[in-house]
């Protein structure tokens, strides 16, 4: 599966930036790109899709890592959408399911920020 | 009289001969040709067969060596793109190879990211290979060729699981199969599930050898992305060698990896369980603060 990324706009403070195909080495740049543009239009409220992720790689915690440590300081916080369990077993192997709030689907997530769907 | 006899049937028969022949627009050929003049390689075939055959020789050959509708990109494609009759283009593929004919050493790594794109990883784990032994210092390549190698492995780990899966769906009595003494005195296996356990073993071996060595490579490069990489990127990339060492089951090496990462980023969001990851493989990763 090729690599996409889309932003979604909740409300002024909440994104959903979703992920398809393998955040890797190659294609982490984009969505670090991306999450950094979120944070910088006011995002303090970011959740990230990986429902249909195939892979992650290091780059990607990395960008992540980088993500909730901004959101922090702006009080905010970073969700992951993620049921994959080879993607949920490399957030366990490294300590970071502890770090960041995990759900199974998008709209747990999103039920979680207090944000209406429509 | 009897030449005139003669003379009188020959304009007959000339007049005859006349009112059959065709108009001129009659006589031309459906396709706006002249039937009487055959095609070229019809009249070849039958007025100079050896030639004839000769040709259909020189073009069968040509086919095969220069790989027409193959649709590999070989042959043809790369000698027009070796000879730059059409100049290269926006063919990421060709541009690289200039690059390199032009003792670019970065044209490696840029025709390894072409045929990434291409989904060519054989040939761009190659290119890489080439450039990492010009450029050994580069961190960034060294990345790339183990998540490469990883996504090579993984390939393979996944065909290994299908055989295994077939295997038990072919030969189902293996899984239930009594061993030792009860075995023998069973009087041994079934020989339909022996057959299929002997064809997909034959398959797997190959299979958990590629996706072993896969992993170990790729733990291998992982390694060296670490050792060249900014200092900013290090404790990152001690975290893709701990992930690395997982996959290839080595946990010396992952354990020491997470004891350089602790050492790098002591204040890290996940230190804790880090240095509970640490105690599981068997060792103590304290950070300095805590020291």
């Amino acid at each position: 599966m090729n690599f996409d990324i889309q932003t979604e706009q909740l409300s002024s403070e909440a994104y959903v930036i979703s992920l398809s195909g393998e955040v890797d080495l190659y294609t982490a740049p984009e969505f670090k790109q991306q999450l950094l543009e979120v944070i910088a239009q006011g995002g303090t409220n970011v959740v990230v899709d990986f429902t249909n992720t195939t892979f992650i790689d290091s780059t990607t915690l990395g960008v992540l890592v980088g993500g909730v440590k901004r959101l922090r300081t702006n009080d905010g916080q970073l969700s992951l959408v993620c049921s994959d369990r080879n993607i949920t077993k490399i957030f366990e192997i490294t300590g970071l399911d502890k770090v960041f709030e995990i759900y199974a689907t998008r709209d747990e997530a999103i039920s979680s920020l207090g944000v209406p769907q429509g | 009289m009897a030449r005139a006899a003669v003379r009188a049937k020959q304009a007959q028969a000339a007049q005859a001969q006349a009112a059959t022949k065709p108009s001129r627009k009659q006589r031309k050929h459906a396709s706006g040709g002249n039937p009487n003049q055959d095609l070229f390689f019809s009249r070849l075939r039958r007025k100079q067969k050896w030639v004839f055959a000769g040709l259909a020789l020189v073009f069968a050959l040509s086919f095969v060596l220069l790989g027409v509708g193959s649709g590999n990109g070989g042959g043809l494609e790369q000698m027009i793109q070796g000879l730059g009759i059409f100049g290269n283009g926006n063919d990421p593929v060709g541009k690289a190879q200039a690059e390199i004919k032009a003792g670019n050493t970065a044209g490696y790594k840029d025709l390894a990211n072409a045929y990434v794109t291409q989904g060519n990883t054989t040939l761009a784990v190659s290119e890489l290979e080439q450039y990492l032994r010009i450029k050994k210092t580069d961190s960034v390549a060294w990345s790339q060729l183990a998540g490469l190698k990883r996504g090579q492995a993984d390939k393979y780990a996944a065909e290994y699981q299908q055989v295994q899966q077939a295997n038990q769906l072919e030969a189902p009595g293996s899984i239930f199969s009594p061993g030792g003494t009860l075995a023998g005195k069973l009087g041994g296996t079934n020989p339909i599930d022996d057959y299929y356990n002997q064809q997909n073993n034959a398959l797997l071996s190959p299979l958990y050898r590629d996706a072993t060595t896969g992993y170990t490579d790729s733990l291998a490069a992982y390694k060296q992305a670490a050792k060249f990489a900014k200092p900013s990127e290090q404790a990152n990339a001690e975290l893709a060698v701990y992930l690395a060492a997982q996959r290839a089951n080595q946990p010396k090496d992952g354990l020491a990896a997470l004891k350089l990462y602790v050492k790098l980023d002591p204040t890290a969001l996940n230190i804790k369980q880090i240095e509970a990851a640490c105690v599981s493989l068997g060792g103590k990763c304290v950070p300095k603060h805590k020291k």
